[in-house]
């Protein structure tokens, strides 16, 4: 790949250091996106790329987003999960990136479920 | 699916969930031909699957999930007249390479190759990729091992790193457009 410029390198280790050390210990909210091949094909990539694209807009430091393969729930999908630390996990349902958008306002950074869009709770 | 941005996707997903820890994804279209090589270093796929993967009757089964994409994709290859070769070694992993021909009416467009790049390493910081991308004329090599150890301490799905990626990507391949 072509190198980082020195400048691009300093700017990321200089932001990224002060957010490491910020970093609460108690761990992370997390995401999971299924991408299965019924999820792929229902859109979960342009689901996940409006949650990653809202996370580096709101700059939220504390929610890590991975990926998970089918759950044997093609009917629902796309479908994420949604944990926030010390709550119980959420799966959503049909999660358009619109409404992954509106999940991240709403429950992962007000806390509040999006009930009408929740497939089960844990 | 309508993108082979889409089918690449899948098939990528299918070395991760093999426990793949290194995998190479090389494109390259010209007038004639598109190809498609992806390579991991994966579990692999024991015989009996890899035969039923190609066959299109059991496309449809829902009872097996694995391997599902490779049937999709394997009928559009078909449907081009294409070719699609799967070599798979227990323990050692899979090399799956399928040769299109470019101009096929129905070979879906590319889509969105960056979506999918930015979405398989920004959700999978663990997995080395190697993507190697040429479009005509136009060449394109992206290592995530290069880009970590530029990084350093700071973790590849770090909101920093990731921003820099997405804009890497825009400057090299026409943006991840969400
Ligand atoms: S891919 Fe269809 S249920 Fe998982």
């Amino acid at each position: 790949m072509k190198k980082l410029t020195i400048e691009e390198l300093k700017k990321i280790r200089e932001k990224a250091q002060t957010e490491i050390q910020a970093r609460s210990p108690e761990g992370k909210d997390r995401i999971v996106v299924h991408m299965g091949t019924c999820g792929i094909a229902a859109g979960a990539r342009e689901t996940l790329l409006a949650i990653l694209d809202e996370i580096e807009k709101r700059n939220l430091q504390n929610v890590i987003v991975t990926q998970a393969g089918c759950i044997g729930l093609c009917e629902y999908e796309p479908i994420i999960s949604v944990q926030k630390v010390g709550t119980p996990k959420v799966l959503y349902k049909y999660v358009t990136p619109e409404k992954a958008r509106r999940i991240i306002a709403q429950h992962v950074i007000n806390g509040q479920i999006v009930t009408e869009d929740v497939l089960s709770t844990e | 699916m309508k993108e082979i941005s889409l089918h690449i996707l899948d098939l990528v997903e299918n070395s991760i969930s093999a426990g793949a820890k290194n995998i190479l994804v090389e494109i390259m279209k010209d007038s004639k031909f598109l190809r498609i090589r992806i390579k991991d270093d994966g579990k692999g796929i024991p015989e009996e699957i890899l035969k039923e993967i190609k066959n299109p009757f059991t496309t449809t089964r829902k009872t097996r999930r694995v391997g599902l994409g490779i049937s999709l994709f394997n009928e559009i290859v078909g449907s081009c007249g294409g070719n699609l070769e799967i070599k798979s070694k227990l323990g050692e992993g899979t090399e799956l390479v399928a040769i299109l021909p470019a101009s096929h009416l129905d070979l879906p467009p590319m889509g969105n190759i960056s979506g999918t790049i930015y979405a398989l390493v920004a959700t999978c910081p663990d997995i080395d990729f190697f993507f190697k991308i040429s479009f005509d004329d136009k060449n394109f090599e992206f290592s995530t091992k290069d880009l970590k150890a530029e990084l350093g301490e700071i973790p590849i799905n770090h909101p920093q790193a990731l921003s820099f990626l997405r804009l890497y990507l825009e400057k090299n391949l026409g943006g991840i457009g969400i």
